[in-house]
């Protein structure tokens, strides 16, 4: 291919293989390494946000880019524009008179056996494009020809992809970028970013609408999401009112004006497609067609991502716009066309046959390679409903150079290339983007969205650019970060149980320690404390020390146990999840450190009680790292302030609980047990200083209960606490501040009323009023619980369906 | 004729409720063989905004919200309308298997929808008694719907709006929508063009008994395209072809494209549905 380039382009290239042929060809294969060492890096922060193991990582970074000089891209550019355009024609002739049905230019089943045409944005009458964004693949056959394979209107449909790569390769060999006058990604998201922001309206919000995290690109999805400083909503965050969209966020209803979707067209408004989804909200059409919120892409768009539709737009280019179609496609034909089908047959097995599932998924054949029973099966599919099927000519694609260690090896690529539009039509195309690559051409072409390898494509200005803002791709949002009484009430409420259950982590693993410590000493007495300490938890029949550390084993350890580590480090990571852009990478580190130690301990003998220890030491090192993490290097966002408060209310709860049981067993004389309350609340050095006293039932209570300066101490956490709700967003409706302020501060009051004499006898036993006392502030917790429930987070908001009125 | 129809659906919450989304496919449309004199649509709690619009079938839609804490919502439509009789359209001869020519838009009716979906082989097999090749189309689809309403019972009991047409026509048993899936089913997988149709029926009264109010109930029937006829009506829950009688709501490819009122509420708890229809007919001539 290369001797067909022009001369700047081979000059590129030379520059290329030159850098990377640097010392025997050591400097590829390092780079490679690099390469591979950052993508497993980044990949480790998303196996953490998706659940997935199969998140559309598959695909590995090829060290060597893909070089397109300005002209090429300046043809390409050319053709995907006109497509667009004519994208754009054909939608609102489908979706509004139909000419083309009518006057048979359209067979009427290329649109009705379409399973992406949306019947319900049919008479739509749009301001906006309807195409705001769409992803082309194209290829370069062998004869130095560019095609169309097809398009994706399926938002962000791998941009975000695109934009990860090409952070890795700019870390990884900058200078080369700024070498080869590589043009910046950025200038296309500004396009973006301006068609669904109403800059005019500063205090209404855009959106990137999400399916949530069961979705194998949610992190995708989050990264953008930040990149263009949208709010990462999904349907439950959203409702009608008003005839307006709005988002539920900490300071009441705020409205939206732009919504970049990702959530299927069918599964959009439940009110009016078929079928019941919370993907979407109800009313959501209605607000579209009123024109009151600008989406990317229009409900009813994705028609035209259909495979079916690639043989015809010569035709209809020059019936809808006057003009010679600039890129052709990849030659194509519908099976549901009777004289389509009896070409595509006569040169059957040479072709790929594809479902007109949406491009480019789907099952799709190399029928060449189908034994001959498959291949009578495949055509009996196809006879079964042959307007669900398209079949290509296997393109001959030209070949691309992949890094191979020091060497290189021939393999295929299809380009994927995407375009912006704006509100006033001009359509941008982002200089850049990857290319899906694959040793066999055939499966290039069928499958690229499942390649063996991508490239990042490199767009190279005709002149060298001395920009230095070259080098890298900034990481940072477009724009400051919007105000933070934005976040979504689902996001606040995550972080809030978040904070309760990495506590609730943290205070299990605590006793656990504690009992183990006790249960592997040698003396009785501590042995039986670590029994006793246990039996706070869960009950144990059992005196011997190793069937009580089986029991540790089977009701802590094994996972799908209600009281079990796992199930906790799921409720842990299932609200991480679902505030992705809250946390911080190291954050997110520990959070998956921990998931993989518990892991680990799982696997521990039960004989091995030394091992489970150690883990447990290093889970508390994880929590401490998470936590430590959370308060350094965060900002304090309304977000983390409900973290806070969650674990706060859940650290006071677990101390009261263990006192109500500790005061309830223990007489004075129990030296081992009370010292475990203090070795579980973190508390024993400060009660030495404190008190120097032998342990003493009066001073522990007095310890923590009433201190203010001890962090597990009722008295701290209950003034932290307070503190904290009364700092929290005021709701714009309903008042409800006045009311969690008052609880704040009646449980801070109530600590310090108590007088512990009043509960204690001087001997150290306990009065009956202690343990009214203990009840009383646990009833309070939960009250406060429940009231900032109610006042900042929508779960009890949800749509549900009427009955449907019928016959 | 002239008929006044009254169709009420009210829904009565045992939690308040604070936001509900409605969708009202009520108000009839008008035909070849009816006029819509007078439609009006009630809502209560008052609503400020219905909006209104027709679908890609020309049916009448409105859209409105209830934005305030109400524990009971009630949808009342009223219309006159105007039926006359269906002109007798020639009886077109053409035989079924020979039917070419459906238009364009016309053509979403050939192919399966939400709730219809393709055919099984026993529905094949059940409408290769009455469409054999050859037969004149009218005379095979009569047929087809006088055995529907032969061997099929109408059970208000054993199906609900959202039960699948396969297991209706499996045990030949459902009410007036079960029966129009079952036959469009049918209809369609013999490559004909065939539509949904909601509306109304007038039903007698019992000789010397005053006729009863909310006795009526909403109905629903078939229609298919004849090339030359345009669209035949059958009604196989009755196993006959509408007359003056039917009033016309709406059609659609099933009954998801015309649901009479459907919505989503947030907040409520457990909810009841009570509909009432009252087709009379209306003495005043306008």
């Amino acid at each position: 291919m290369q001797d067909q380039l022009p001369e700047s382009s081979e000059i590129a290239w030379q520059t290329l293989y030159a850098a990377l042929d640097f010392d025997q060809g050591q400097q590829q294969a390092r780079w490679a390494d690099e390469v591979e060492r950052r993508l497993k890096e980044n990949g480790m922060t998303y196996q953490a946000h998706t659940q997935s193991q199969q998140a559309l990582r598959q695909g590995r970074l090829d060290v060597v880019p893909y070089l397109m000089d300005e002209g090429t891209f300046a043809t390409l550019s050319a053709g995907l524009i006109q497509r667009v355009r004519l994208f754009e024609a054909i939608l609102a002739d489908i979706y509004g008179p139909r000419q083309l049905l009518a006057d048979g230019t359209l067979p009427p089943n290329l649109v009705f056996a379409n399973p992406e045409y949306v019947i319900q944005s049919h008479g739509l009458e749009l301001k906006t494009p309807w195409i705001g964004f769409l992803a082309h693949d194209l290829l370069l056959d062998a004869n130095g020809q560019w095609r169309v394979l097809g398009c994706s209107t399926r938002a962000p449909a791998g941009l975000g992809y695109a934009l990860e790569r090409r952070m890795i390769m700019s870390r990884v060999m900058g200078y080369l970028l700024r070498q080869l006058s590589v043009k910046r990604l950025s200038g296309f998201f500004r396009t973006l970013r301006g068609l669904l922001r109403d800059e005019s309206h500063t205090d209404e919000l855009s959106i990137l609408l999400s399916p949530g995290q069961q979705s194998d690109s949610y992190f995708e999805h989050a990264f953008l999401a930040n990149y263009l400083d949208f709010t990462l909503a999904e349907g439950d965050d959203l409702t009608v009112r008003g005839g307006r969209l709005m988002l539920k966020t900490l300071s009441g209803l705020r409205p939206v004006s732009g919504v970049m979707r990702r959530v299927p067209d069918h599964d959009l408004d439940p009110l009016e497609m078929h079928g019941f989804s919370r993907q979407g909200t109800p009313g959501l059409m209605e607000v579209v067609r009123q024109g009151r919120v600008r989406m990317a892409n229009v409900p009813g768009a994705g028609v035209i991502d259909s495979p079916l539709w690639m043989g015809r737009f010569e035709r209809l280019c020059e019936r809808l716009l006057g003009e010679t179609l600039l890129l052709p496609s990849v030659a194509a034909w519908w099976l549901g066309d009777a004289e389509e089908h009896a070409q595509a047959m006569a040169i059957w097995p040479a072709i790929l046959v594809r479902h007109a599932s949406v491009f480019p998924s789907g099952p799709s054949y190399v029928v060449a390679d189908l034994s001959a029973e498959a291949q009578a099966a495949l055509q009996q599919r196809i006879a079964a409903d042959p307007a669900q099927w398209v079949a290509w000519e296997a393109v001959q694609i030209a070949e691309t150079q992949v890094a191979q260690g020091t060497e290189r090896i021939a393999a295929h690529g299809v380009v994927r290339l995407y375009t912006a539009q704006g509100l006033d039509r001009t359509v941008e195309v982002m200089p850049g983007g990857l290319a899906a690559c694959n040793r066999d051409f055939r499966w290039a072409q069928l499958r690229p969205n499942m390649p063996e390898l991508y490239k990042d494509i490199w767009v190279m200005g005709a002149e060298p650019d001395n920009q230095a803002s070259i080098l890298a791709e900034k990481e940072a949002p477009v724009l400051g970060s919007h105000d933070q009484s934005m976040t979504p009430s689902r996001v606040a409420d995550a972080m809030f149980w978040l904070g309760r259950y990495v506590e609730r982590c943290d205070s299990l693993t605590r006793v656990l320690r504690e009992c183990l410590l006790g249960l592997i000493d040698v003396r009785l007495d501590r042995q039986q404390a670590g029994i006793w300490l246990l039996r706070y938890l869960t009950p144990v029949e059992t005196d011997v020390p190793a069937s009580v550390i089986a029991e540790i084993h089977r009701v802590f350890f094994t996972p799908g146990g209600a009281q079990s580590f796992s199930e906790l480090v799921d409720a842990i990571m299932r609200n991480a999840r679902a505030t992705p852009d809250y946390l911080s990478d190291d954050a997110w580190r520990a959070l998956v450190n921990l998931e993989q130690l518990i892991a680990r301990a799982n696997q521990i003998r039960t004989d091995d009680p030394g091992r489970l220890l150690d883990q447990i030491e290093a889970v508390l090192m994880q929590l401490a790292s998470f936590s430590g993490l959370n308060n350094d290097t965060m900002s304090r966002t309304f977000a983390n302030r409900f973290m806070d408060i969650g674990r706060h209310l859940e650290r006071a709860s677990r101390t009261l609980v263990l006192l109500h049981y500790g005061y309830q067993t223990l007489t004075p004389q129990h030296a081992n047990e009370w010292e475990m309350i203090l070795e579980v609340t973190d508390t024993v050095m400060t009660y030495r200083r404190r008190y120097r006293t032998r342990l003493h039932p009066v001073a522990i209570l007095d310890l923590l209960l009433l201190d203010e300066e001890t962090p597990r101490a009722i008295g701290y956490l209950a003034s932290r606490i307070e503190r904290q709700v009364a700092s929290l967003p005021v709701q714009q409706l309903g008042g409800r501040k006045t009311q969690l302020q008052r609880l704040g501060f009646g449980l801070h009051a109530h600590v310090q009323m108590i007088q512990v004499d009043e509960l204690m006898t001087a001997y150290g036993a306990a009065k009956k009023p202690l343990f009214e006392q203990l009840t009383g502030l646990v009833n309070q917790l939960s009250g406060l619980s429940e009231a900032i429930t109610l006042a900042y987070f929508s779960h009890a908001d949800v749509p549900q369906q009427l009955l449907k009125a019928s016959r | 004729m002239n008929y006044r129809i009254r169709h009420l659906n009210r829904y009565s919450y045992t939690q308040p409720v604070s936001l509900c989304h409605n969708l009202a496919c009520l108000q009839p449309r008008d035909t070849l063989s009816q006029q819509v004199l007078t439609s009006r649509l009630v809502i209560q709690p008052f609503v400020e905004i219905v909006t209104e619009r027709l679908d890609v079938f020309g049916n009448r839609l409105s859209q409105f919200a209830v934005e305030e804490l109400h524990s009971e919502l009630s949808v009342v439509a009223e219309s006159v309308v105007e039926v006359r009789a269906a002109k007798p359209s020639v009886a077109p001869e053409i035989a079924w298997d020979a039917v070419t020519g459906v238009p364009a838009k016309t053509q979403v009716f050939l192919r399966p929808s939400p709730y219809i979906p393709a055919a099984s082989d026993a529905m094949h097999q059940y409408a290769d008694q009455s469409l054999v090749p050859g037969r004149p189309i009218l005379d095979a689809l009569t047929d087809l719907n006088r055995r529907m309403f032969e061997e099929f019972t109408y059970d208000g009991q054993f199906t609900d709006v959202d039960t699948p047409v396969e297991i209706a026509f499996n045990e030949r048993r459902g009410v007036c929508q079960d029966f129009a899936h079952v036959m469009l089913s049918m209809c369609r997988a013999k490559g004909l063009a065939c539509r949904y149709v909601s509306g109304y029926l007038e039903t007698e009264p019992p000789p010397g008994m005053p006729k009863l109010m909310g006795a009526d109930a909403s109905h629903a029937w078939v229609s298919v395209f004849m090339p030359g006829a345009g669209w035949v009506d059958f009604d196989p829950t009755n196993g006959i072809l509408p007359s003056e009688r039917h009033i016309t709501l709406a059609w659609g490819r099933d009954y998801g494209d015309v649901v009479p009122l459907k919505g989503l509420m947030t907040g409520g708890s457990q909810h009841q549905l009570v509909v009432q229809v009252d087709v009379t007919p209306a003495e005043v001539s306008f």
